[in-house]
Formats: structure tokens, sequence, C-alpha cells
């Protein structure tokens, strides 16, 4: 098994907190359009597809969906209940590293698999919560001995990492096995991270009422000096022209965010 | 609270939440590429400044007809594009061993937030090395000690939602010679 470089590329999306099933997530359509906006003229056969996990999450929480049925009586009590378990429940899998997040991870992770068998250069993009999914797989692999020779990239099953609005900063999010991202070792190719954010986007902050974040860095902490990491990460503040939740769903249609992903996908 | 109030007491409230002034910047040049070839190159970049909270303008972008994307952002020392190992080198030659050193900034800015319309000064000292996933040879403008000069001009737009600015389309790949 082996990327082959002229392949067409595979762009696989991952989503984050939603309300809704599977059937909901069709973030894929709305990257295609912004990489063929932005592409040009330059000459690129790819695709978008969805890596879909809301299904995983509702199965899971679906004896609490119940409960809050019974406990809210009123129809619409009801709805509002059950969407806001729908997006508390996604986080609390993440954040608790239960074995829905364990089996979300093995599902991305076959995914990502299956790609690379075909051959086609995979690259990850991953919006707010499925950011933390798409990290904690793509490391997984690099620990893996069979896949990411520093001296080819022909065996990477992921070329490049780009995550929108993700919560990778915070405090909640960090833990053992986020200490630190994983060394490629010795050689001379590089694994790119580039990491979207908005200043008054409150996943990334944790300032729920969008208060702006200060500085430059939101996960170049983990870039180290030493060029034994193989990594190349990238924090790239962008305004996306709206404040606070309305800034953390703008990422999708942004024309500097396709910009990134033009960059990335095509060399 | 009479209808009238009803309807637009919601609506102040949402406009002071989310509305924002929008800025577009822009401007361009046709100057050679890294291989020796004019090319034009657009330099872009928003500012966000809403109606509660600092406005908001980190990144701009300066893509070259049939070239490859470079990158100015803020940082703390001025307006820097950084380069990236494995895919930039200096005009000096020198490989990239390490990464993020400087390829360019913006001349006597220490943020974007600073720049209007008007004449803008930015250096590029480097050239970008292809590989075998690029799909085309990558290019910068040409590497050089004499600064670029653009002339931005400026477009504002005001929503109540705030909107995705609308920034210009990457510069077509139309060569002279049909070289690409």
């Amino acid at each position: 098994m082996s990327v082959v470089p002229g392949n067409p590329r595979t762009v696989l999306v991952v989503h984050g907190v939603q309300t809704g099933n599977n059937d909901d997530q069709q973030q894929q359509e709305q990257i295609d359009a912004l990489i063929r906006n932005r592409l040009g003229s330059i000459p690129l056969e790819f695709q978008a597809e969805m890596f879909r996990y809301e299904d995983i999450n509702d199965e899971a929480q679906a004896l609490y969906s119940r409960l809050v049925s019974l406990l809210a009586a009123t129809p619409a009590g009801s709805y509002v209940a059950r969407q806001a378990l729908d997006l508390v429940g996604d986080v609390v899998s993440a954040y608790l590293d239960t074995s829905t997040a364990s089996e979300i991870r093995d599902s991305l992770r076959e995914h990502i698999l299956d790609i690379f068998d075909i051959g086609n250069p995979c690259y990850l993009v991953a919006h707010s919560l499925g950011s933390i999914y798409a990290f904690d797989v793509v490391n997984d692999l690099m620990r893996d001995r069979a896949f990411f020779d520093r001296q080819s990239r022909r065996s990477w099953p992921v070329q490049g990492l780009v995550t929108l609005g993700s919560p990778l900063g915070l405090e909640m999010f960090q833990s053992p096995r986020r200490a630190q991202v994983t060394s490629l070792g010795a050689g001379d190719k590089w694994f790119r991270w580039l990491n979207f954010w908005d200043r008054t986007d409150p996943v990334v902050s944790g300032k729920i009422f969008g208060a702006g974040q200060p500085g430059f860095d939101i996960v170049e902490h983990y870039q180290s000096d030493s060029p034994m990491q193989g990594w190349v990460i990238r924090d790239r503040v962008v305004d996306t022209g709206k404040v606070w939740l309305l800034a953390h769903v703008a990422y999708w249609d942004h024309p500097m965010v396709g910009d990134g992903i033009v960059d990335m996908i095509t060399n | 609270m009479n209808r009238y109030t009803r309807t637009v007491l919601p609506l102040l409230m949402l406009g002071l939440l989310s509305g924002c002034a929008t800025y577009v910047y822009q401007g361009a040049i046709t100057a050679p590429d890294s291989d020796g070839v004019p090319r034009k190159a657009v330099l872009y970049w928003s500012k966000t400044d809403p109606l509660l909270g600092a406005p908001k303008a980190d990144m701009a972008h300066l893509r070259i007809a049939c070239g490859a994307l470079m990158v100015y952002e803020n940082r703390e020392d001025g307006v820097v594009f950084r380069g990236q190992a494995g895919r930039d080198r200096r005009m000096s030659g020198e490989p990239a061993s390490v990464d993020g050193f400087e390829c360019g900034r913006l001349l006597g800015k220490r943020s974007l937030l600073e720049v209007g319309a008007g004449p803008l000064e930015l250096t590029l000292h480097c050239a970008p090395v292809s590989n075998e996933f690029s799909v085309q040879k990558l290019r910068y403008l040409k590497a050089r000690e004499q600064p670029y000069r653009f002339d931005i001009r400026e477009s504002k737009t005001w929503s109540l939602f705030g909107a995705v600015p609308e920034l210009p389309p990457p510069p077509p790949c139309e060569t002279p010679a049909g070289k690409r």
C-alpha cells in the first residue's frame, strides 16, 4: 500500500458538535464548493467526502434522550431538551474520552485507511469537536510503525490536517494523550497542520460571550524546535466577518480558509 | 410594550450583538515571478469592525497567477510571512532545516489593523520548492532586496448578522508566450 502523488485528492471532512443525525451532515458539499471557488486555474482532481459520527453519538445518548423526553412534559420543552442533550452529549463523549469516543476514532481511522488502500492522497478538514477526533487519529496513525516514514510521504495515510474553530487549545481537552504531537523522527518531509480560528469564536476561546481572544497561538504550542518532530503547525487567525457563535460556523465558505485548503492539497 | 417596540427592540439588540462593518482591502501588481515571468499578483484581506467589541484583521493573502499562496500575518513583531520548513528556500539559497523563519513582511506596519487605503510596501525574500505532490510548479513573486509596492483600495459593507467578506478571486493563469 502506498499513496500515488498523481492520484485524485480526497478531502475528508469531519464535522463538529451537531444536532440531528448522519443525514444532516453535508458539510462536504460546502468544502467542495469552497475549493472549486478558490482553485482558480490550478489543475486538480479531487473529491470531498464526509466522515459522519452523529449516529454513533446519538445511539450512545438514546437512553438519556428517552429520559429527557419524559422529564420535559410539553412537546416544545421535549424538543429543546433533546437538542441540548444532543449538543452537550457530543461534547461530553469527547471530553470524558468514553467508549463512544473510541468507537468514533476507530471508525475514522478505518475510513482513512480505506482511502489509503486505493492510493489517494488524503487531507483531513475537521471542524470544532471533530478536530479532537481528527487530531487523535492522526497521532495514533503516526505511532503505528507501518505508516509515516519521514523520508516518504507515500507512506502517509494523511497528508495534512486542517482544523476550523477547534477547541484543542482549551484546557478541558488537554490530556496525557494530547500532551504533545507524535514525533516523526529523522527525515526531510514535514506534516502540515493548519488551524484556522476567529478571535470571537467562543469554542476556540472558551469565553461563552464571545470576548475577543488575544495573542496569536492556539495550537502552535505543540510545535517544538526539534527538526525531529517533523510537523509544521500554523495557527491562522481568520476574520470570518462575523462574531460570537456566528463566527464558529462561518469557516465553511470563507475564501481565506479555501485558499489555505487549496494550497495544502495542491502540494 | 406596543407592537412597534416589540419588533424594533429585538432587532436593535441583535444588531448590537452581531452587527458588523466589514472592510475589504485589495491591491494588484504585475511583476516577475520566481522564474522571471511577469505575473499578476493580488494582495487582499478583510477587517471586521463590530458594533460591540474590538475590530479584527489578522491575515493577508498574496496570490500570484499560476502560483502559490503567500500569507502575511500579524505577529508580535509586525506583519510577517513565515517560511515553512520543506517548502521555502531563502534568497541566499540556505536550506530550511528549521521552521518559521521570516520570508517577508509589511514595511512600517505593526498590525493589519493599521493599514488603510493607499500605498503599501512588502518584502519577499524566499522562493518555494516544489515536491512530488505539487500539481504545478510552485511560484511566488521573485525574491528580491527592494520591496514590492501595492496601491490598496478599501470597500465597506454593513450587515446586521455580519457577513463572510467577498474577497477577490484567484488571478487567472494567463501568461505571455503560453508559459505555465
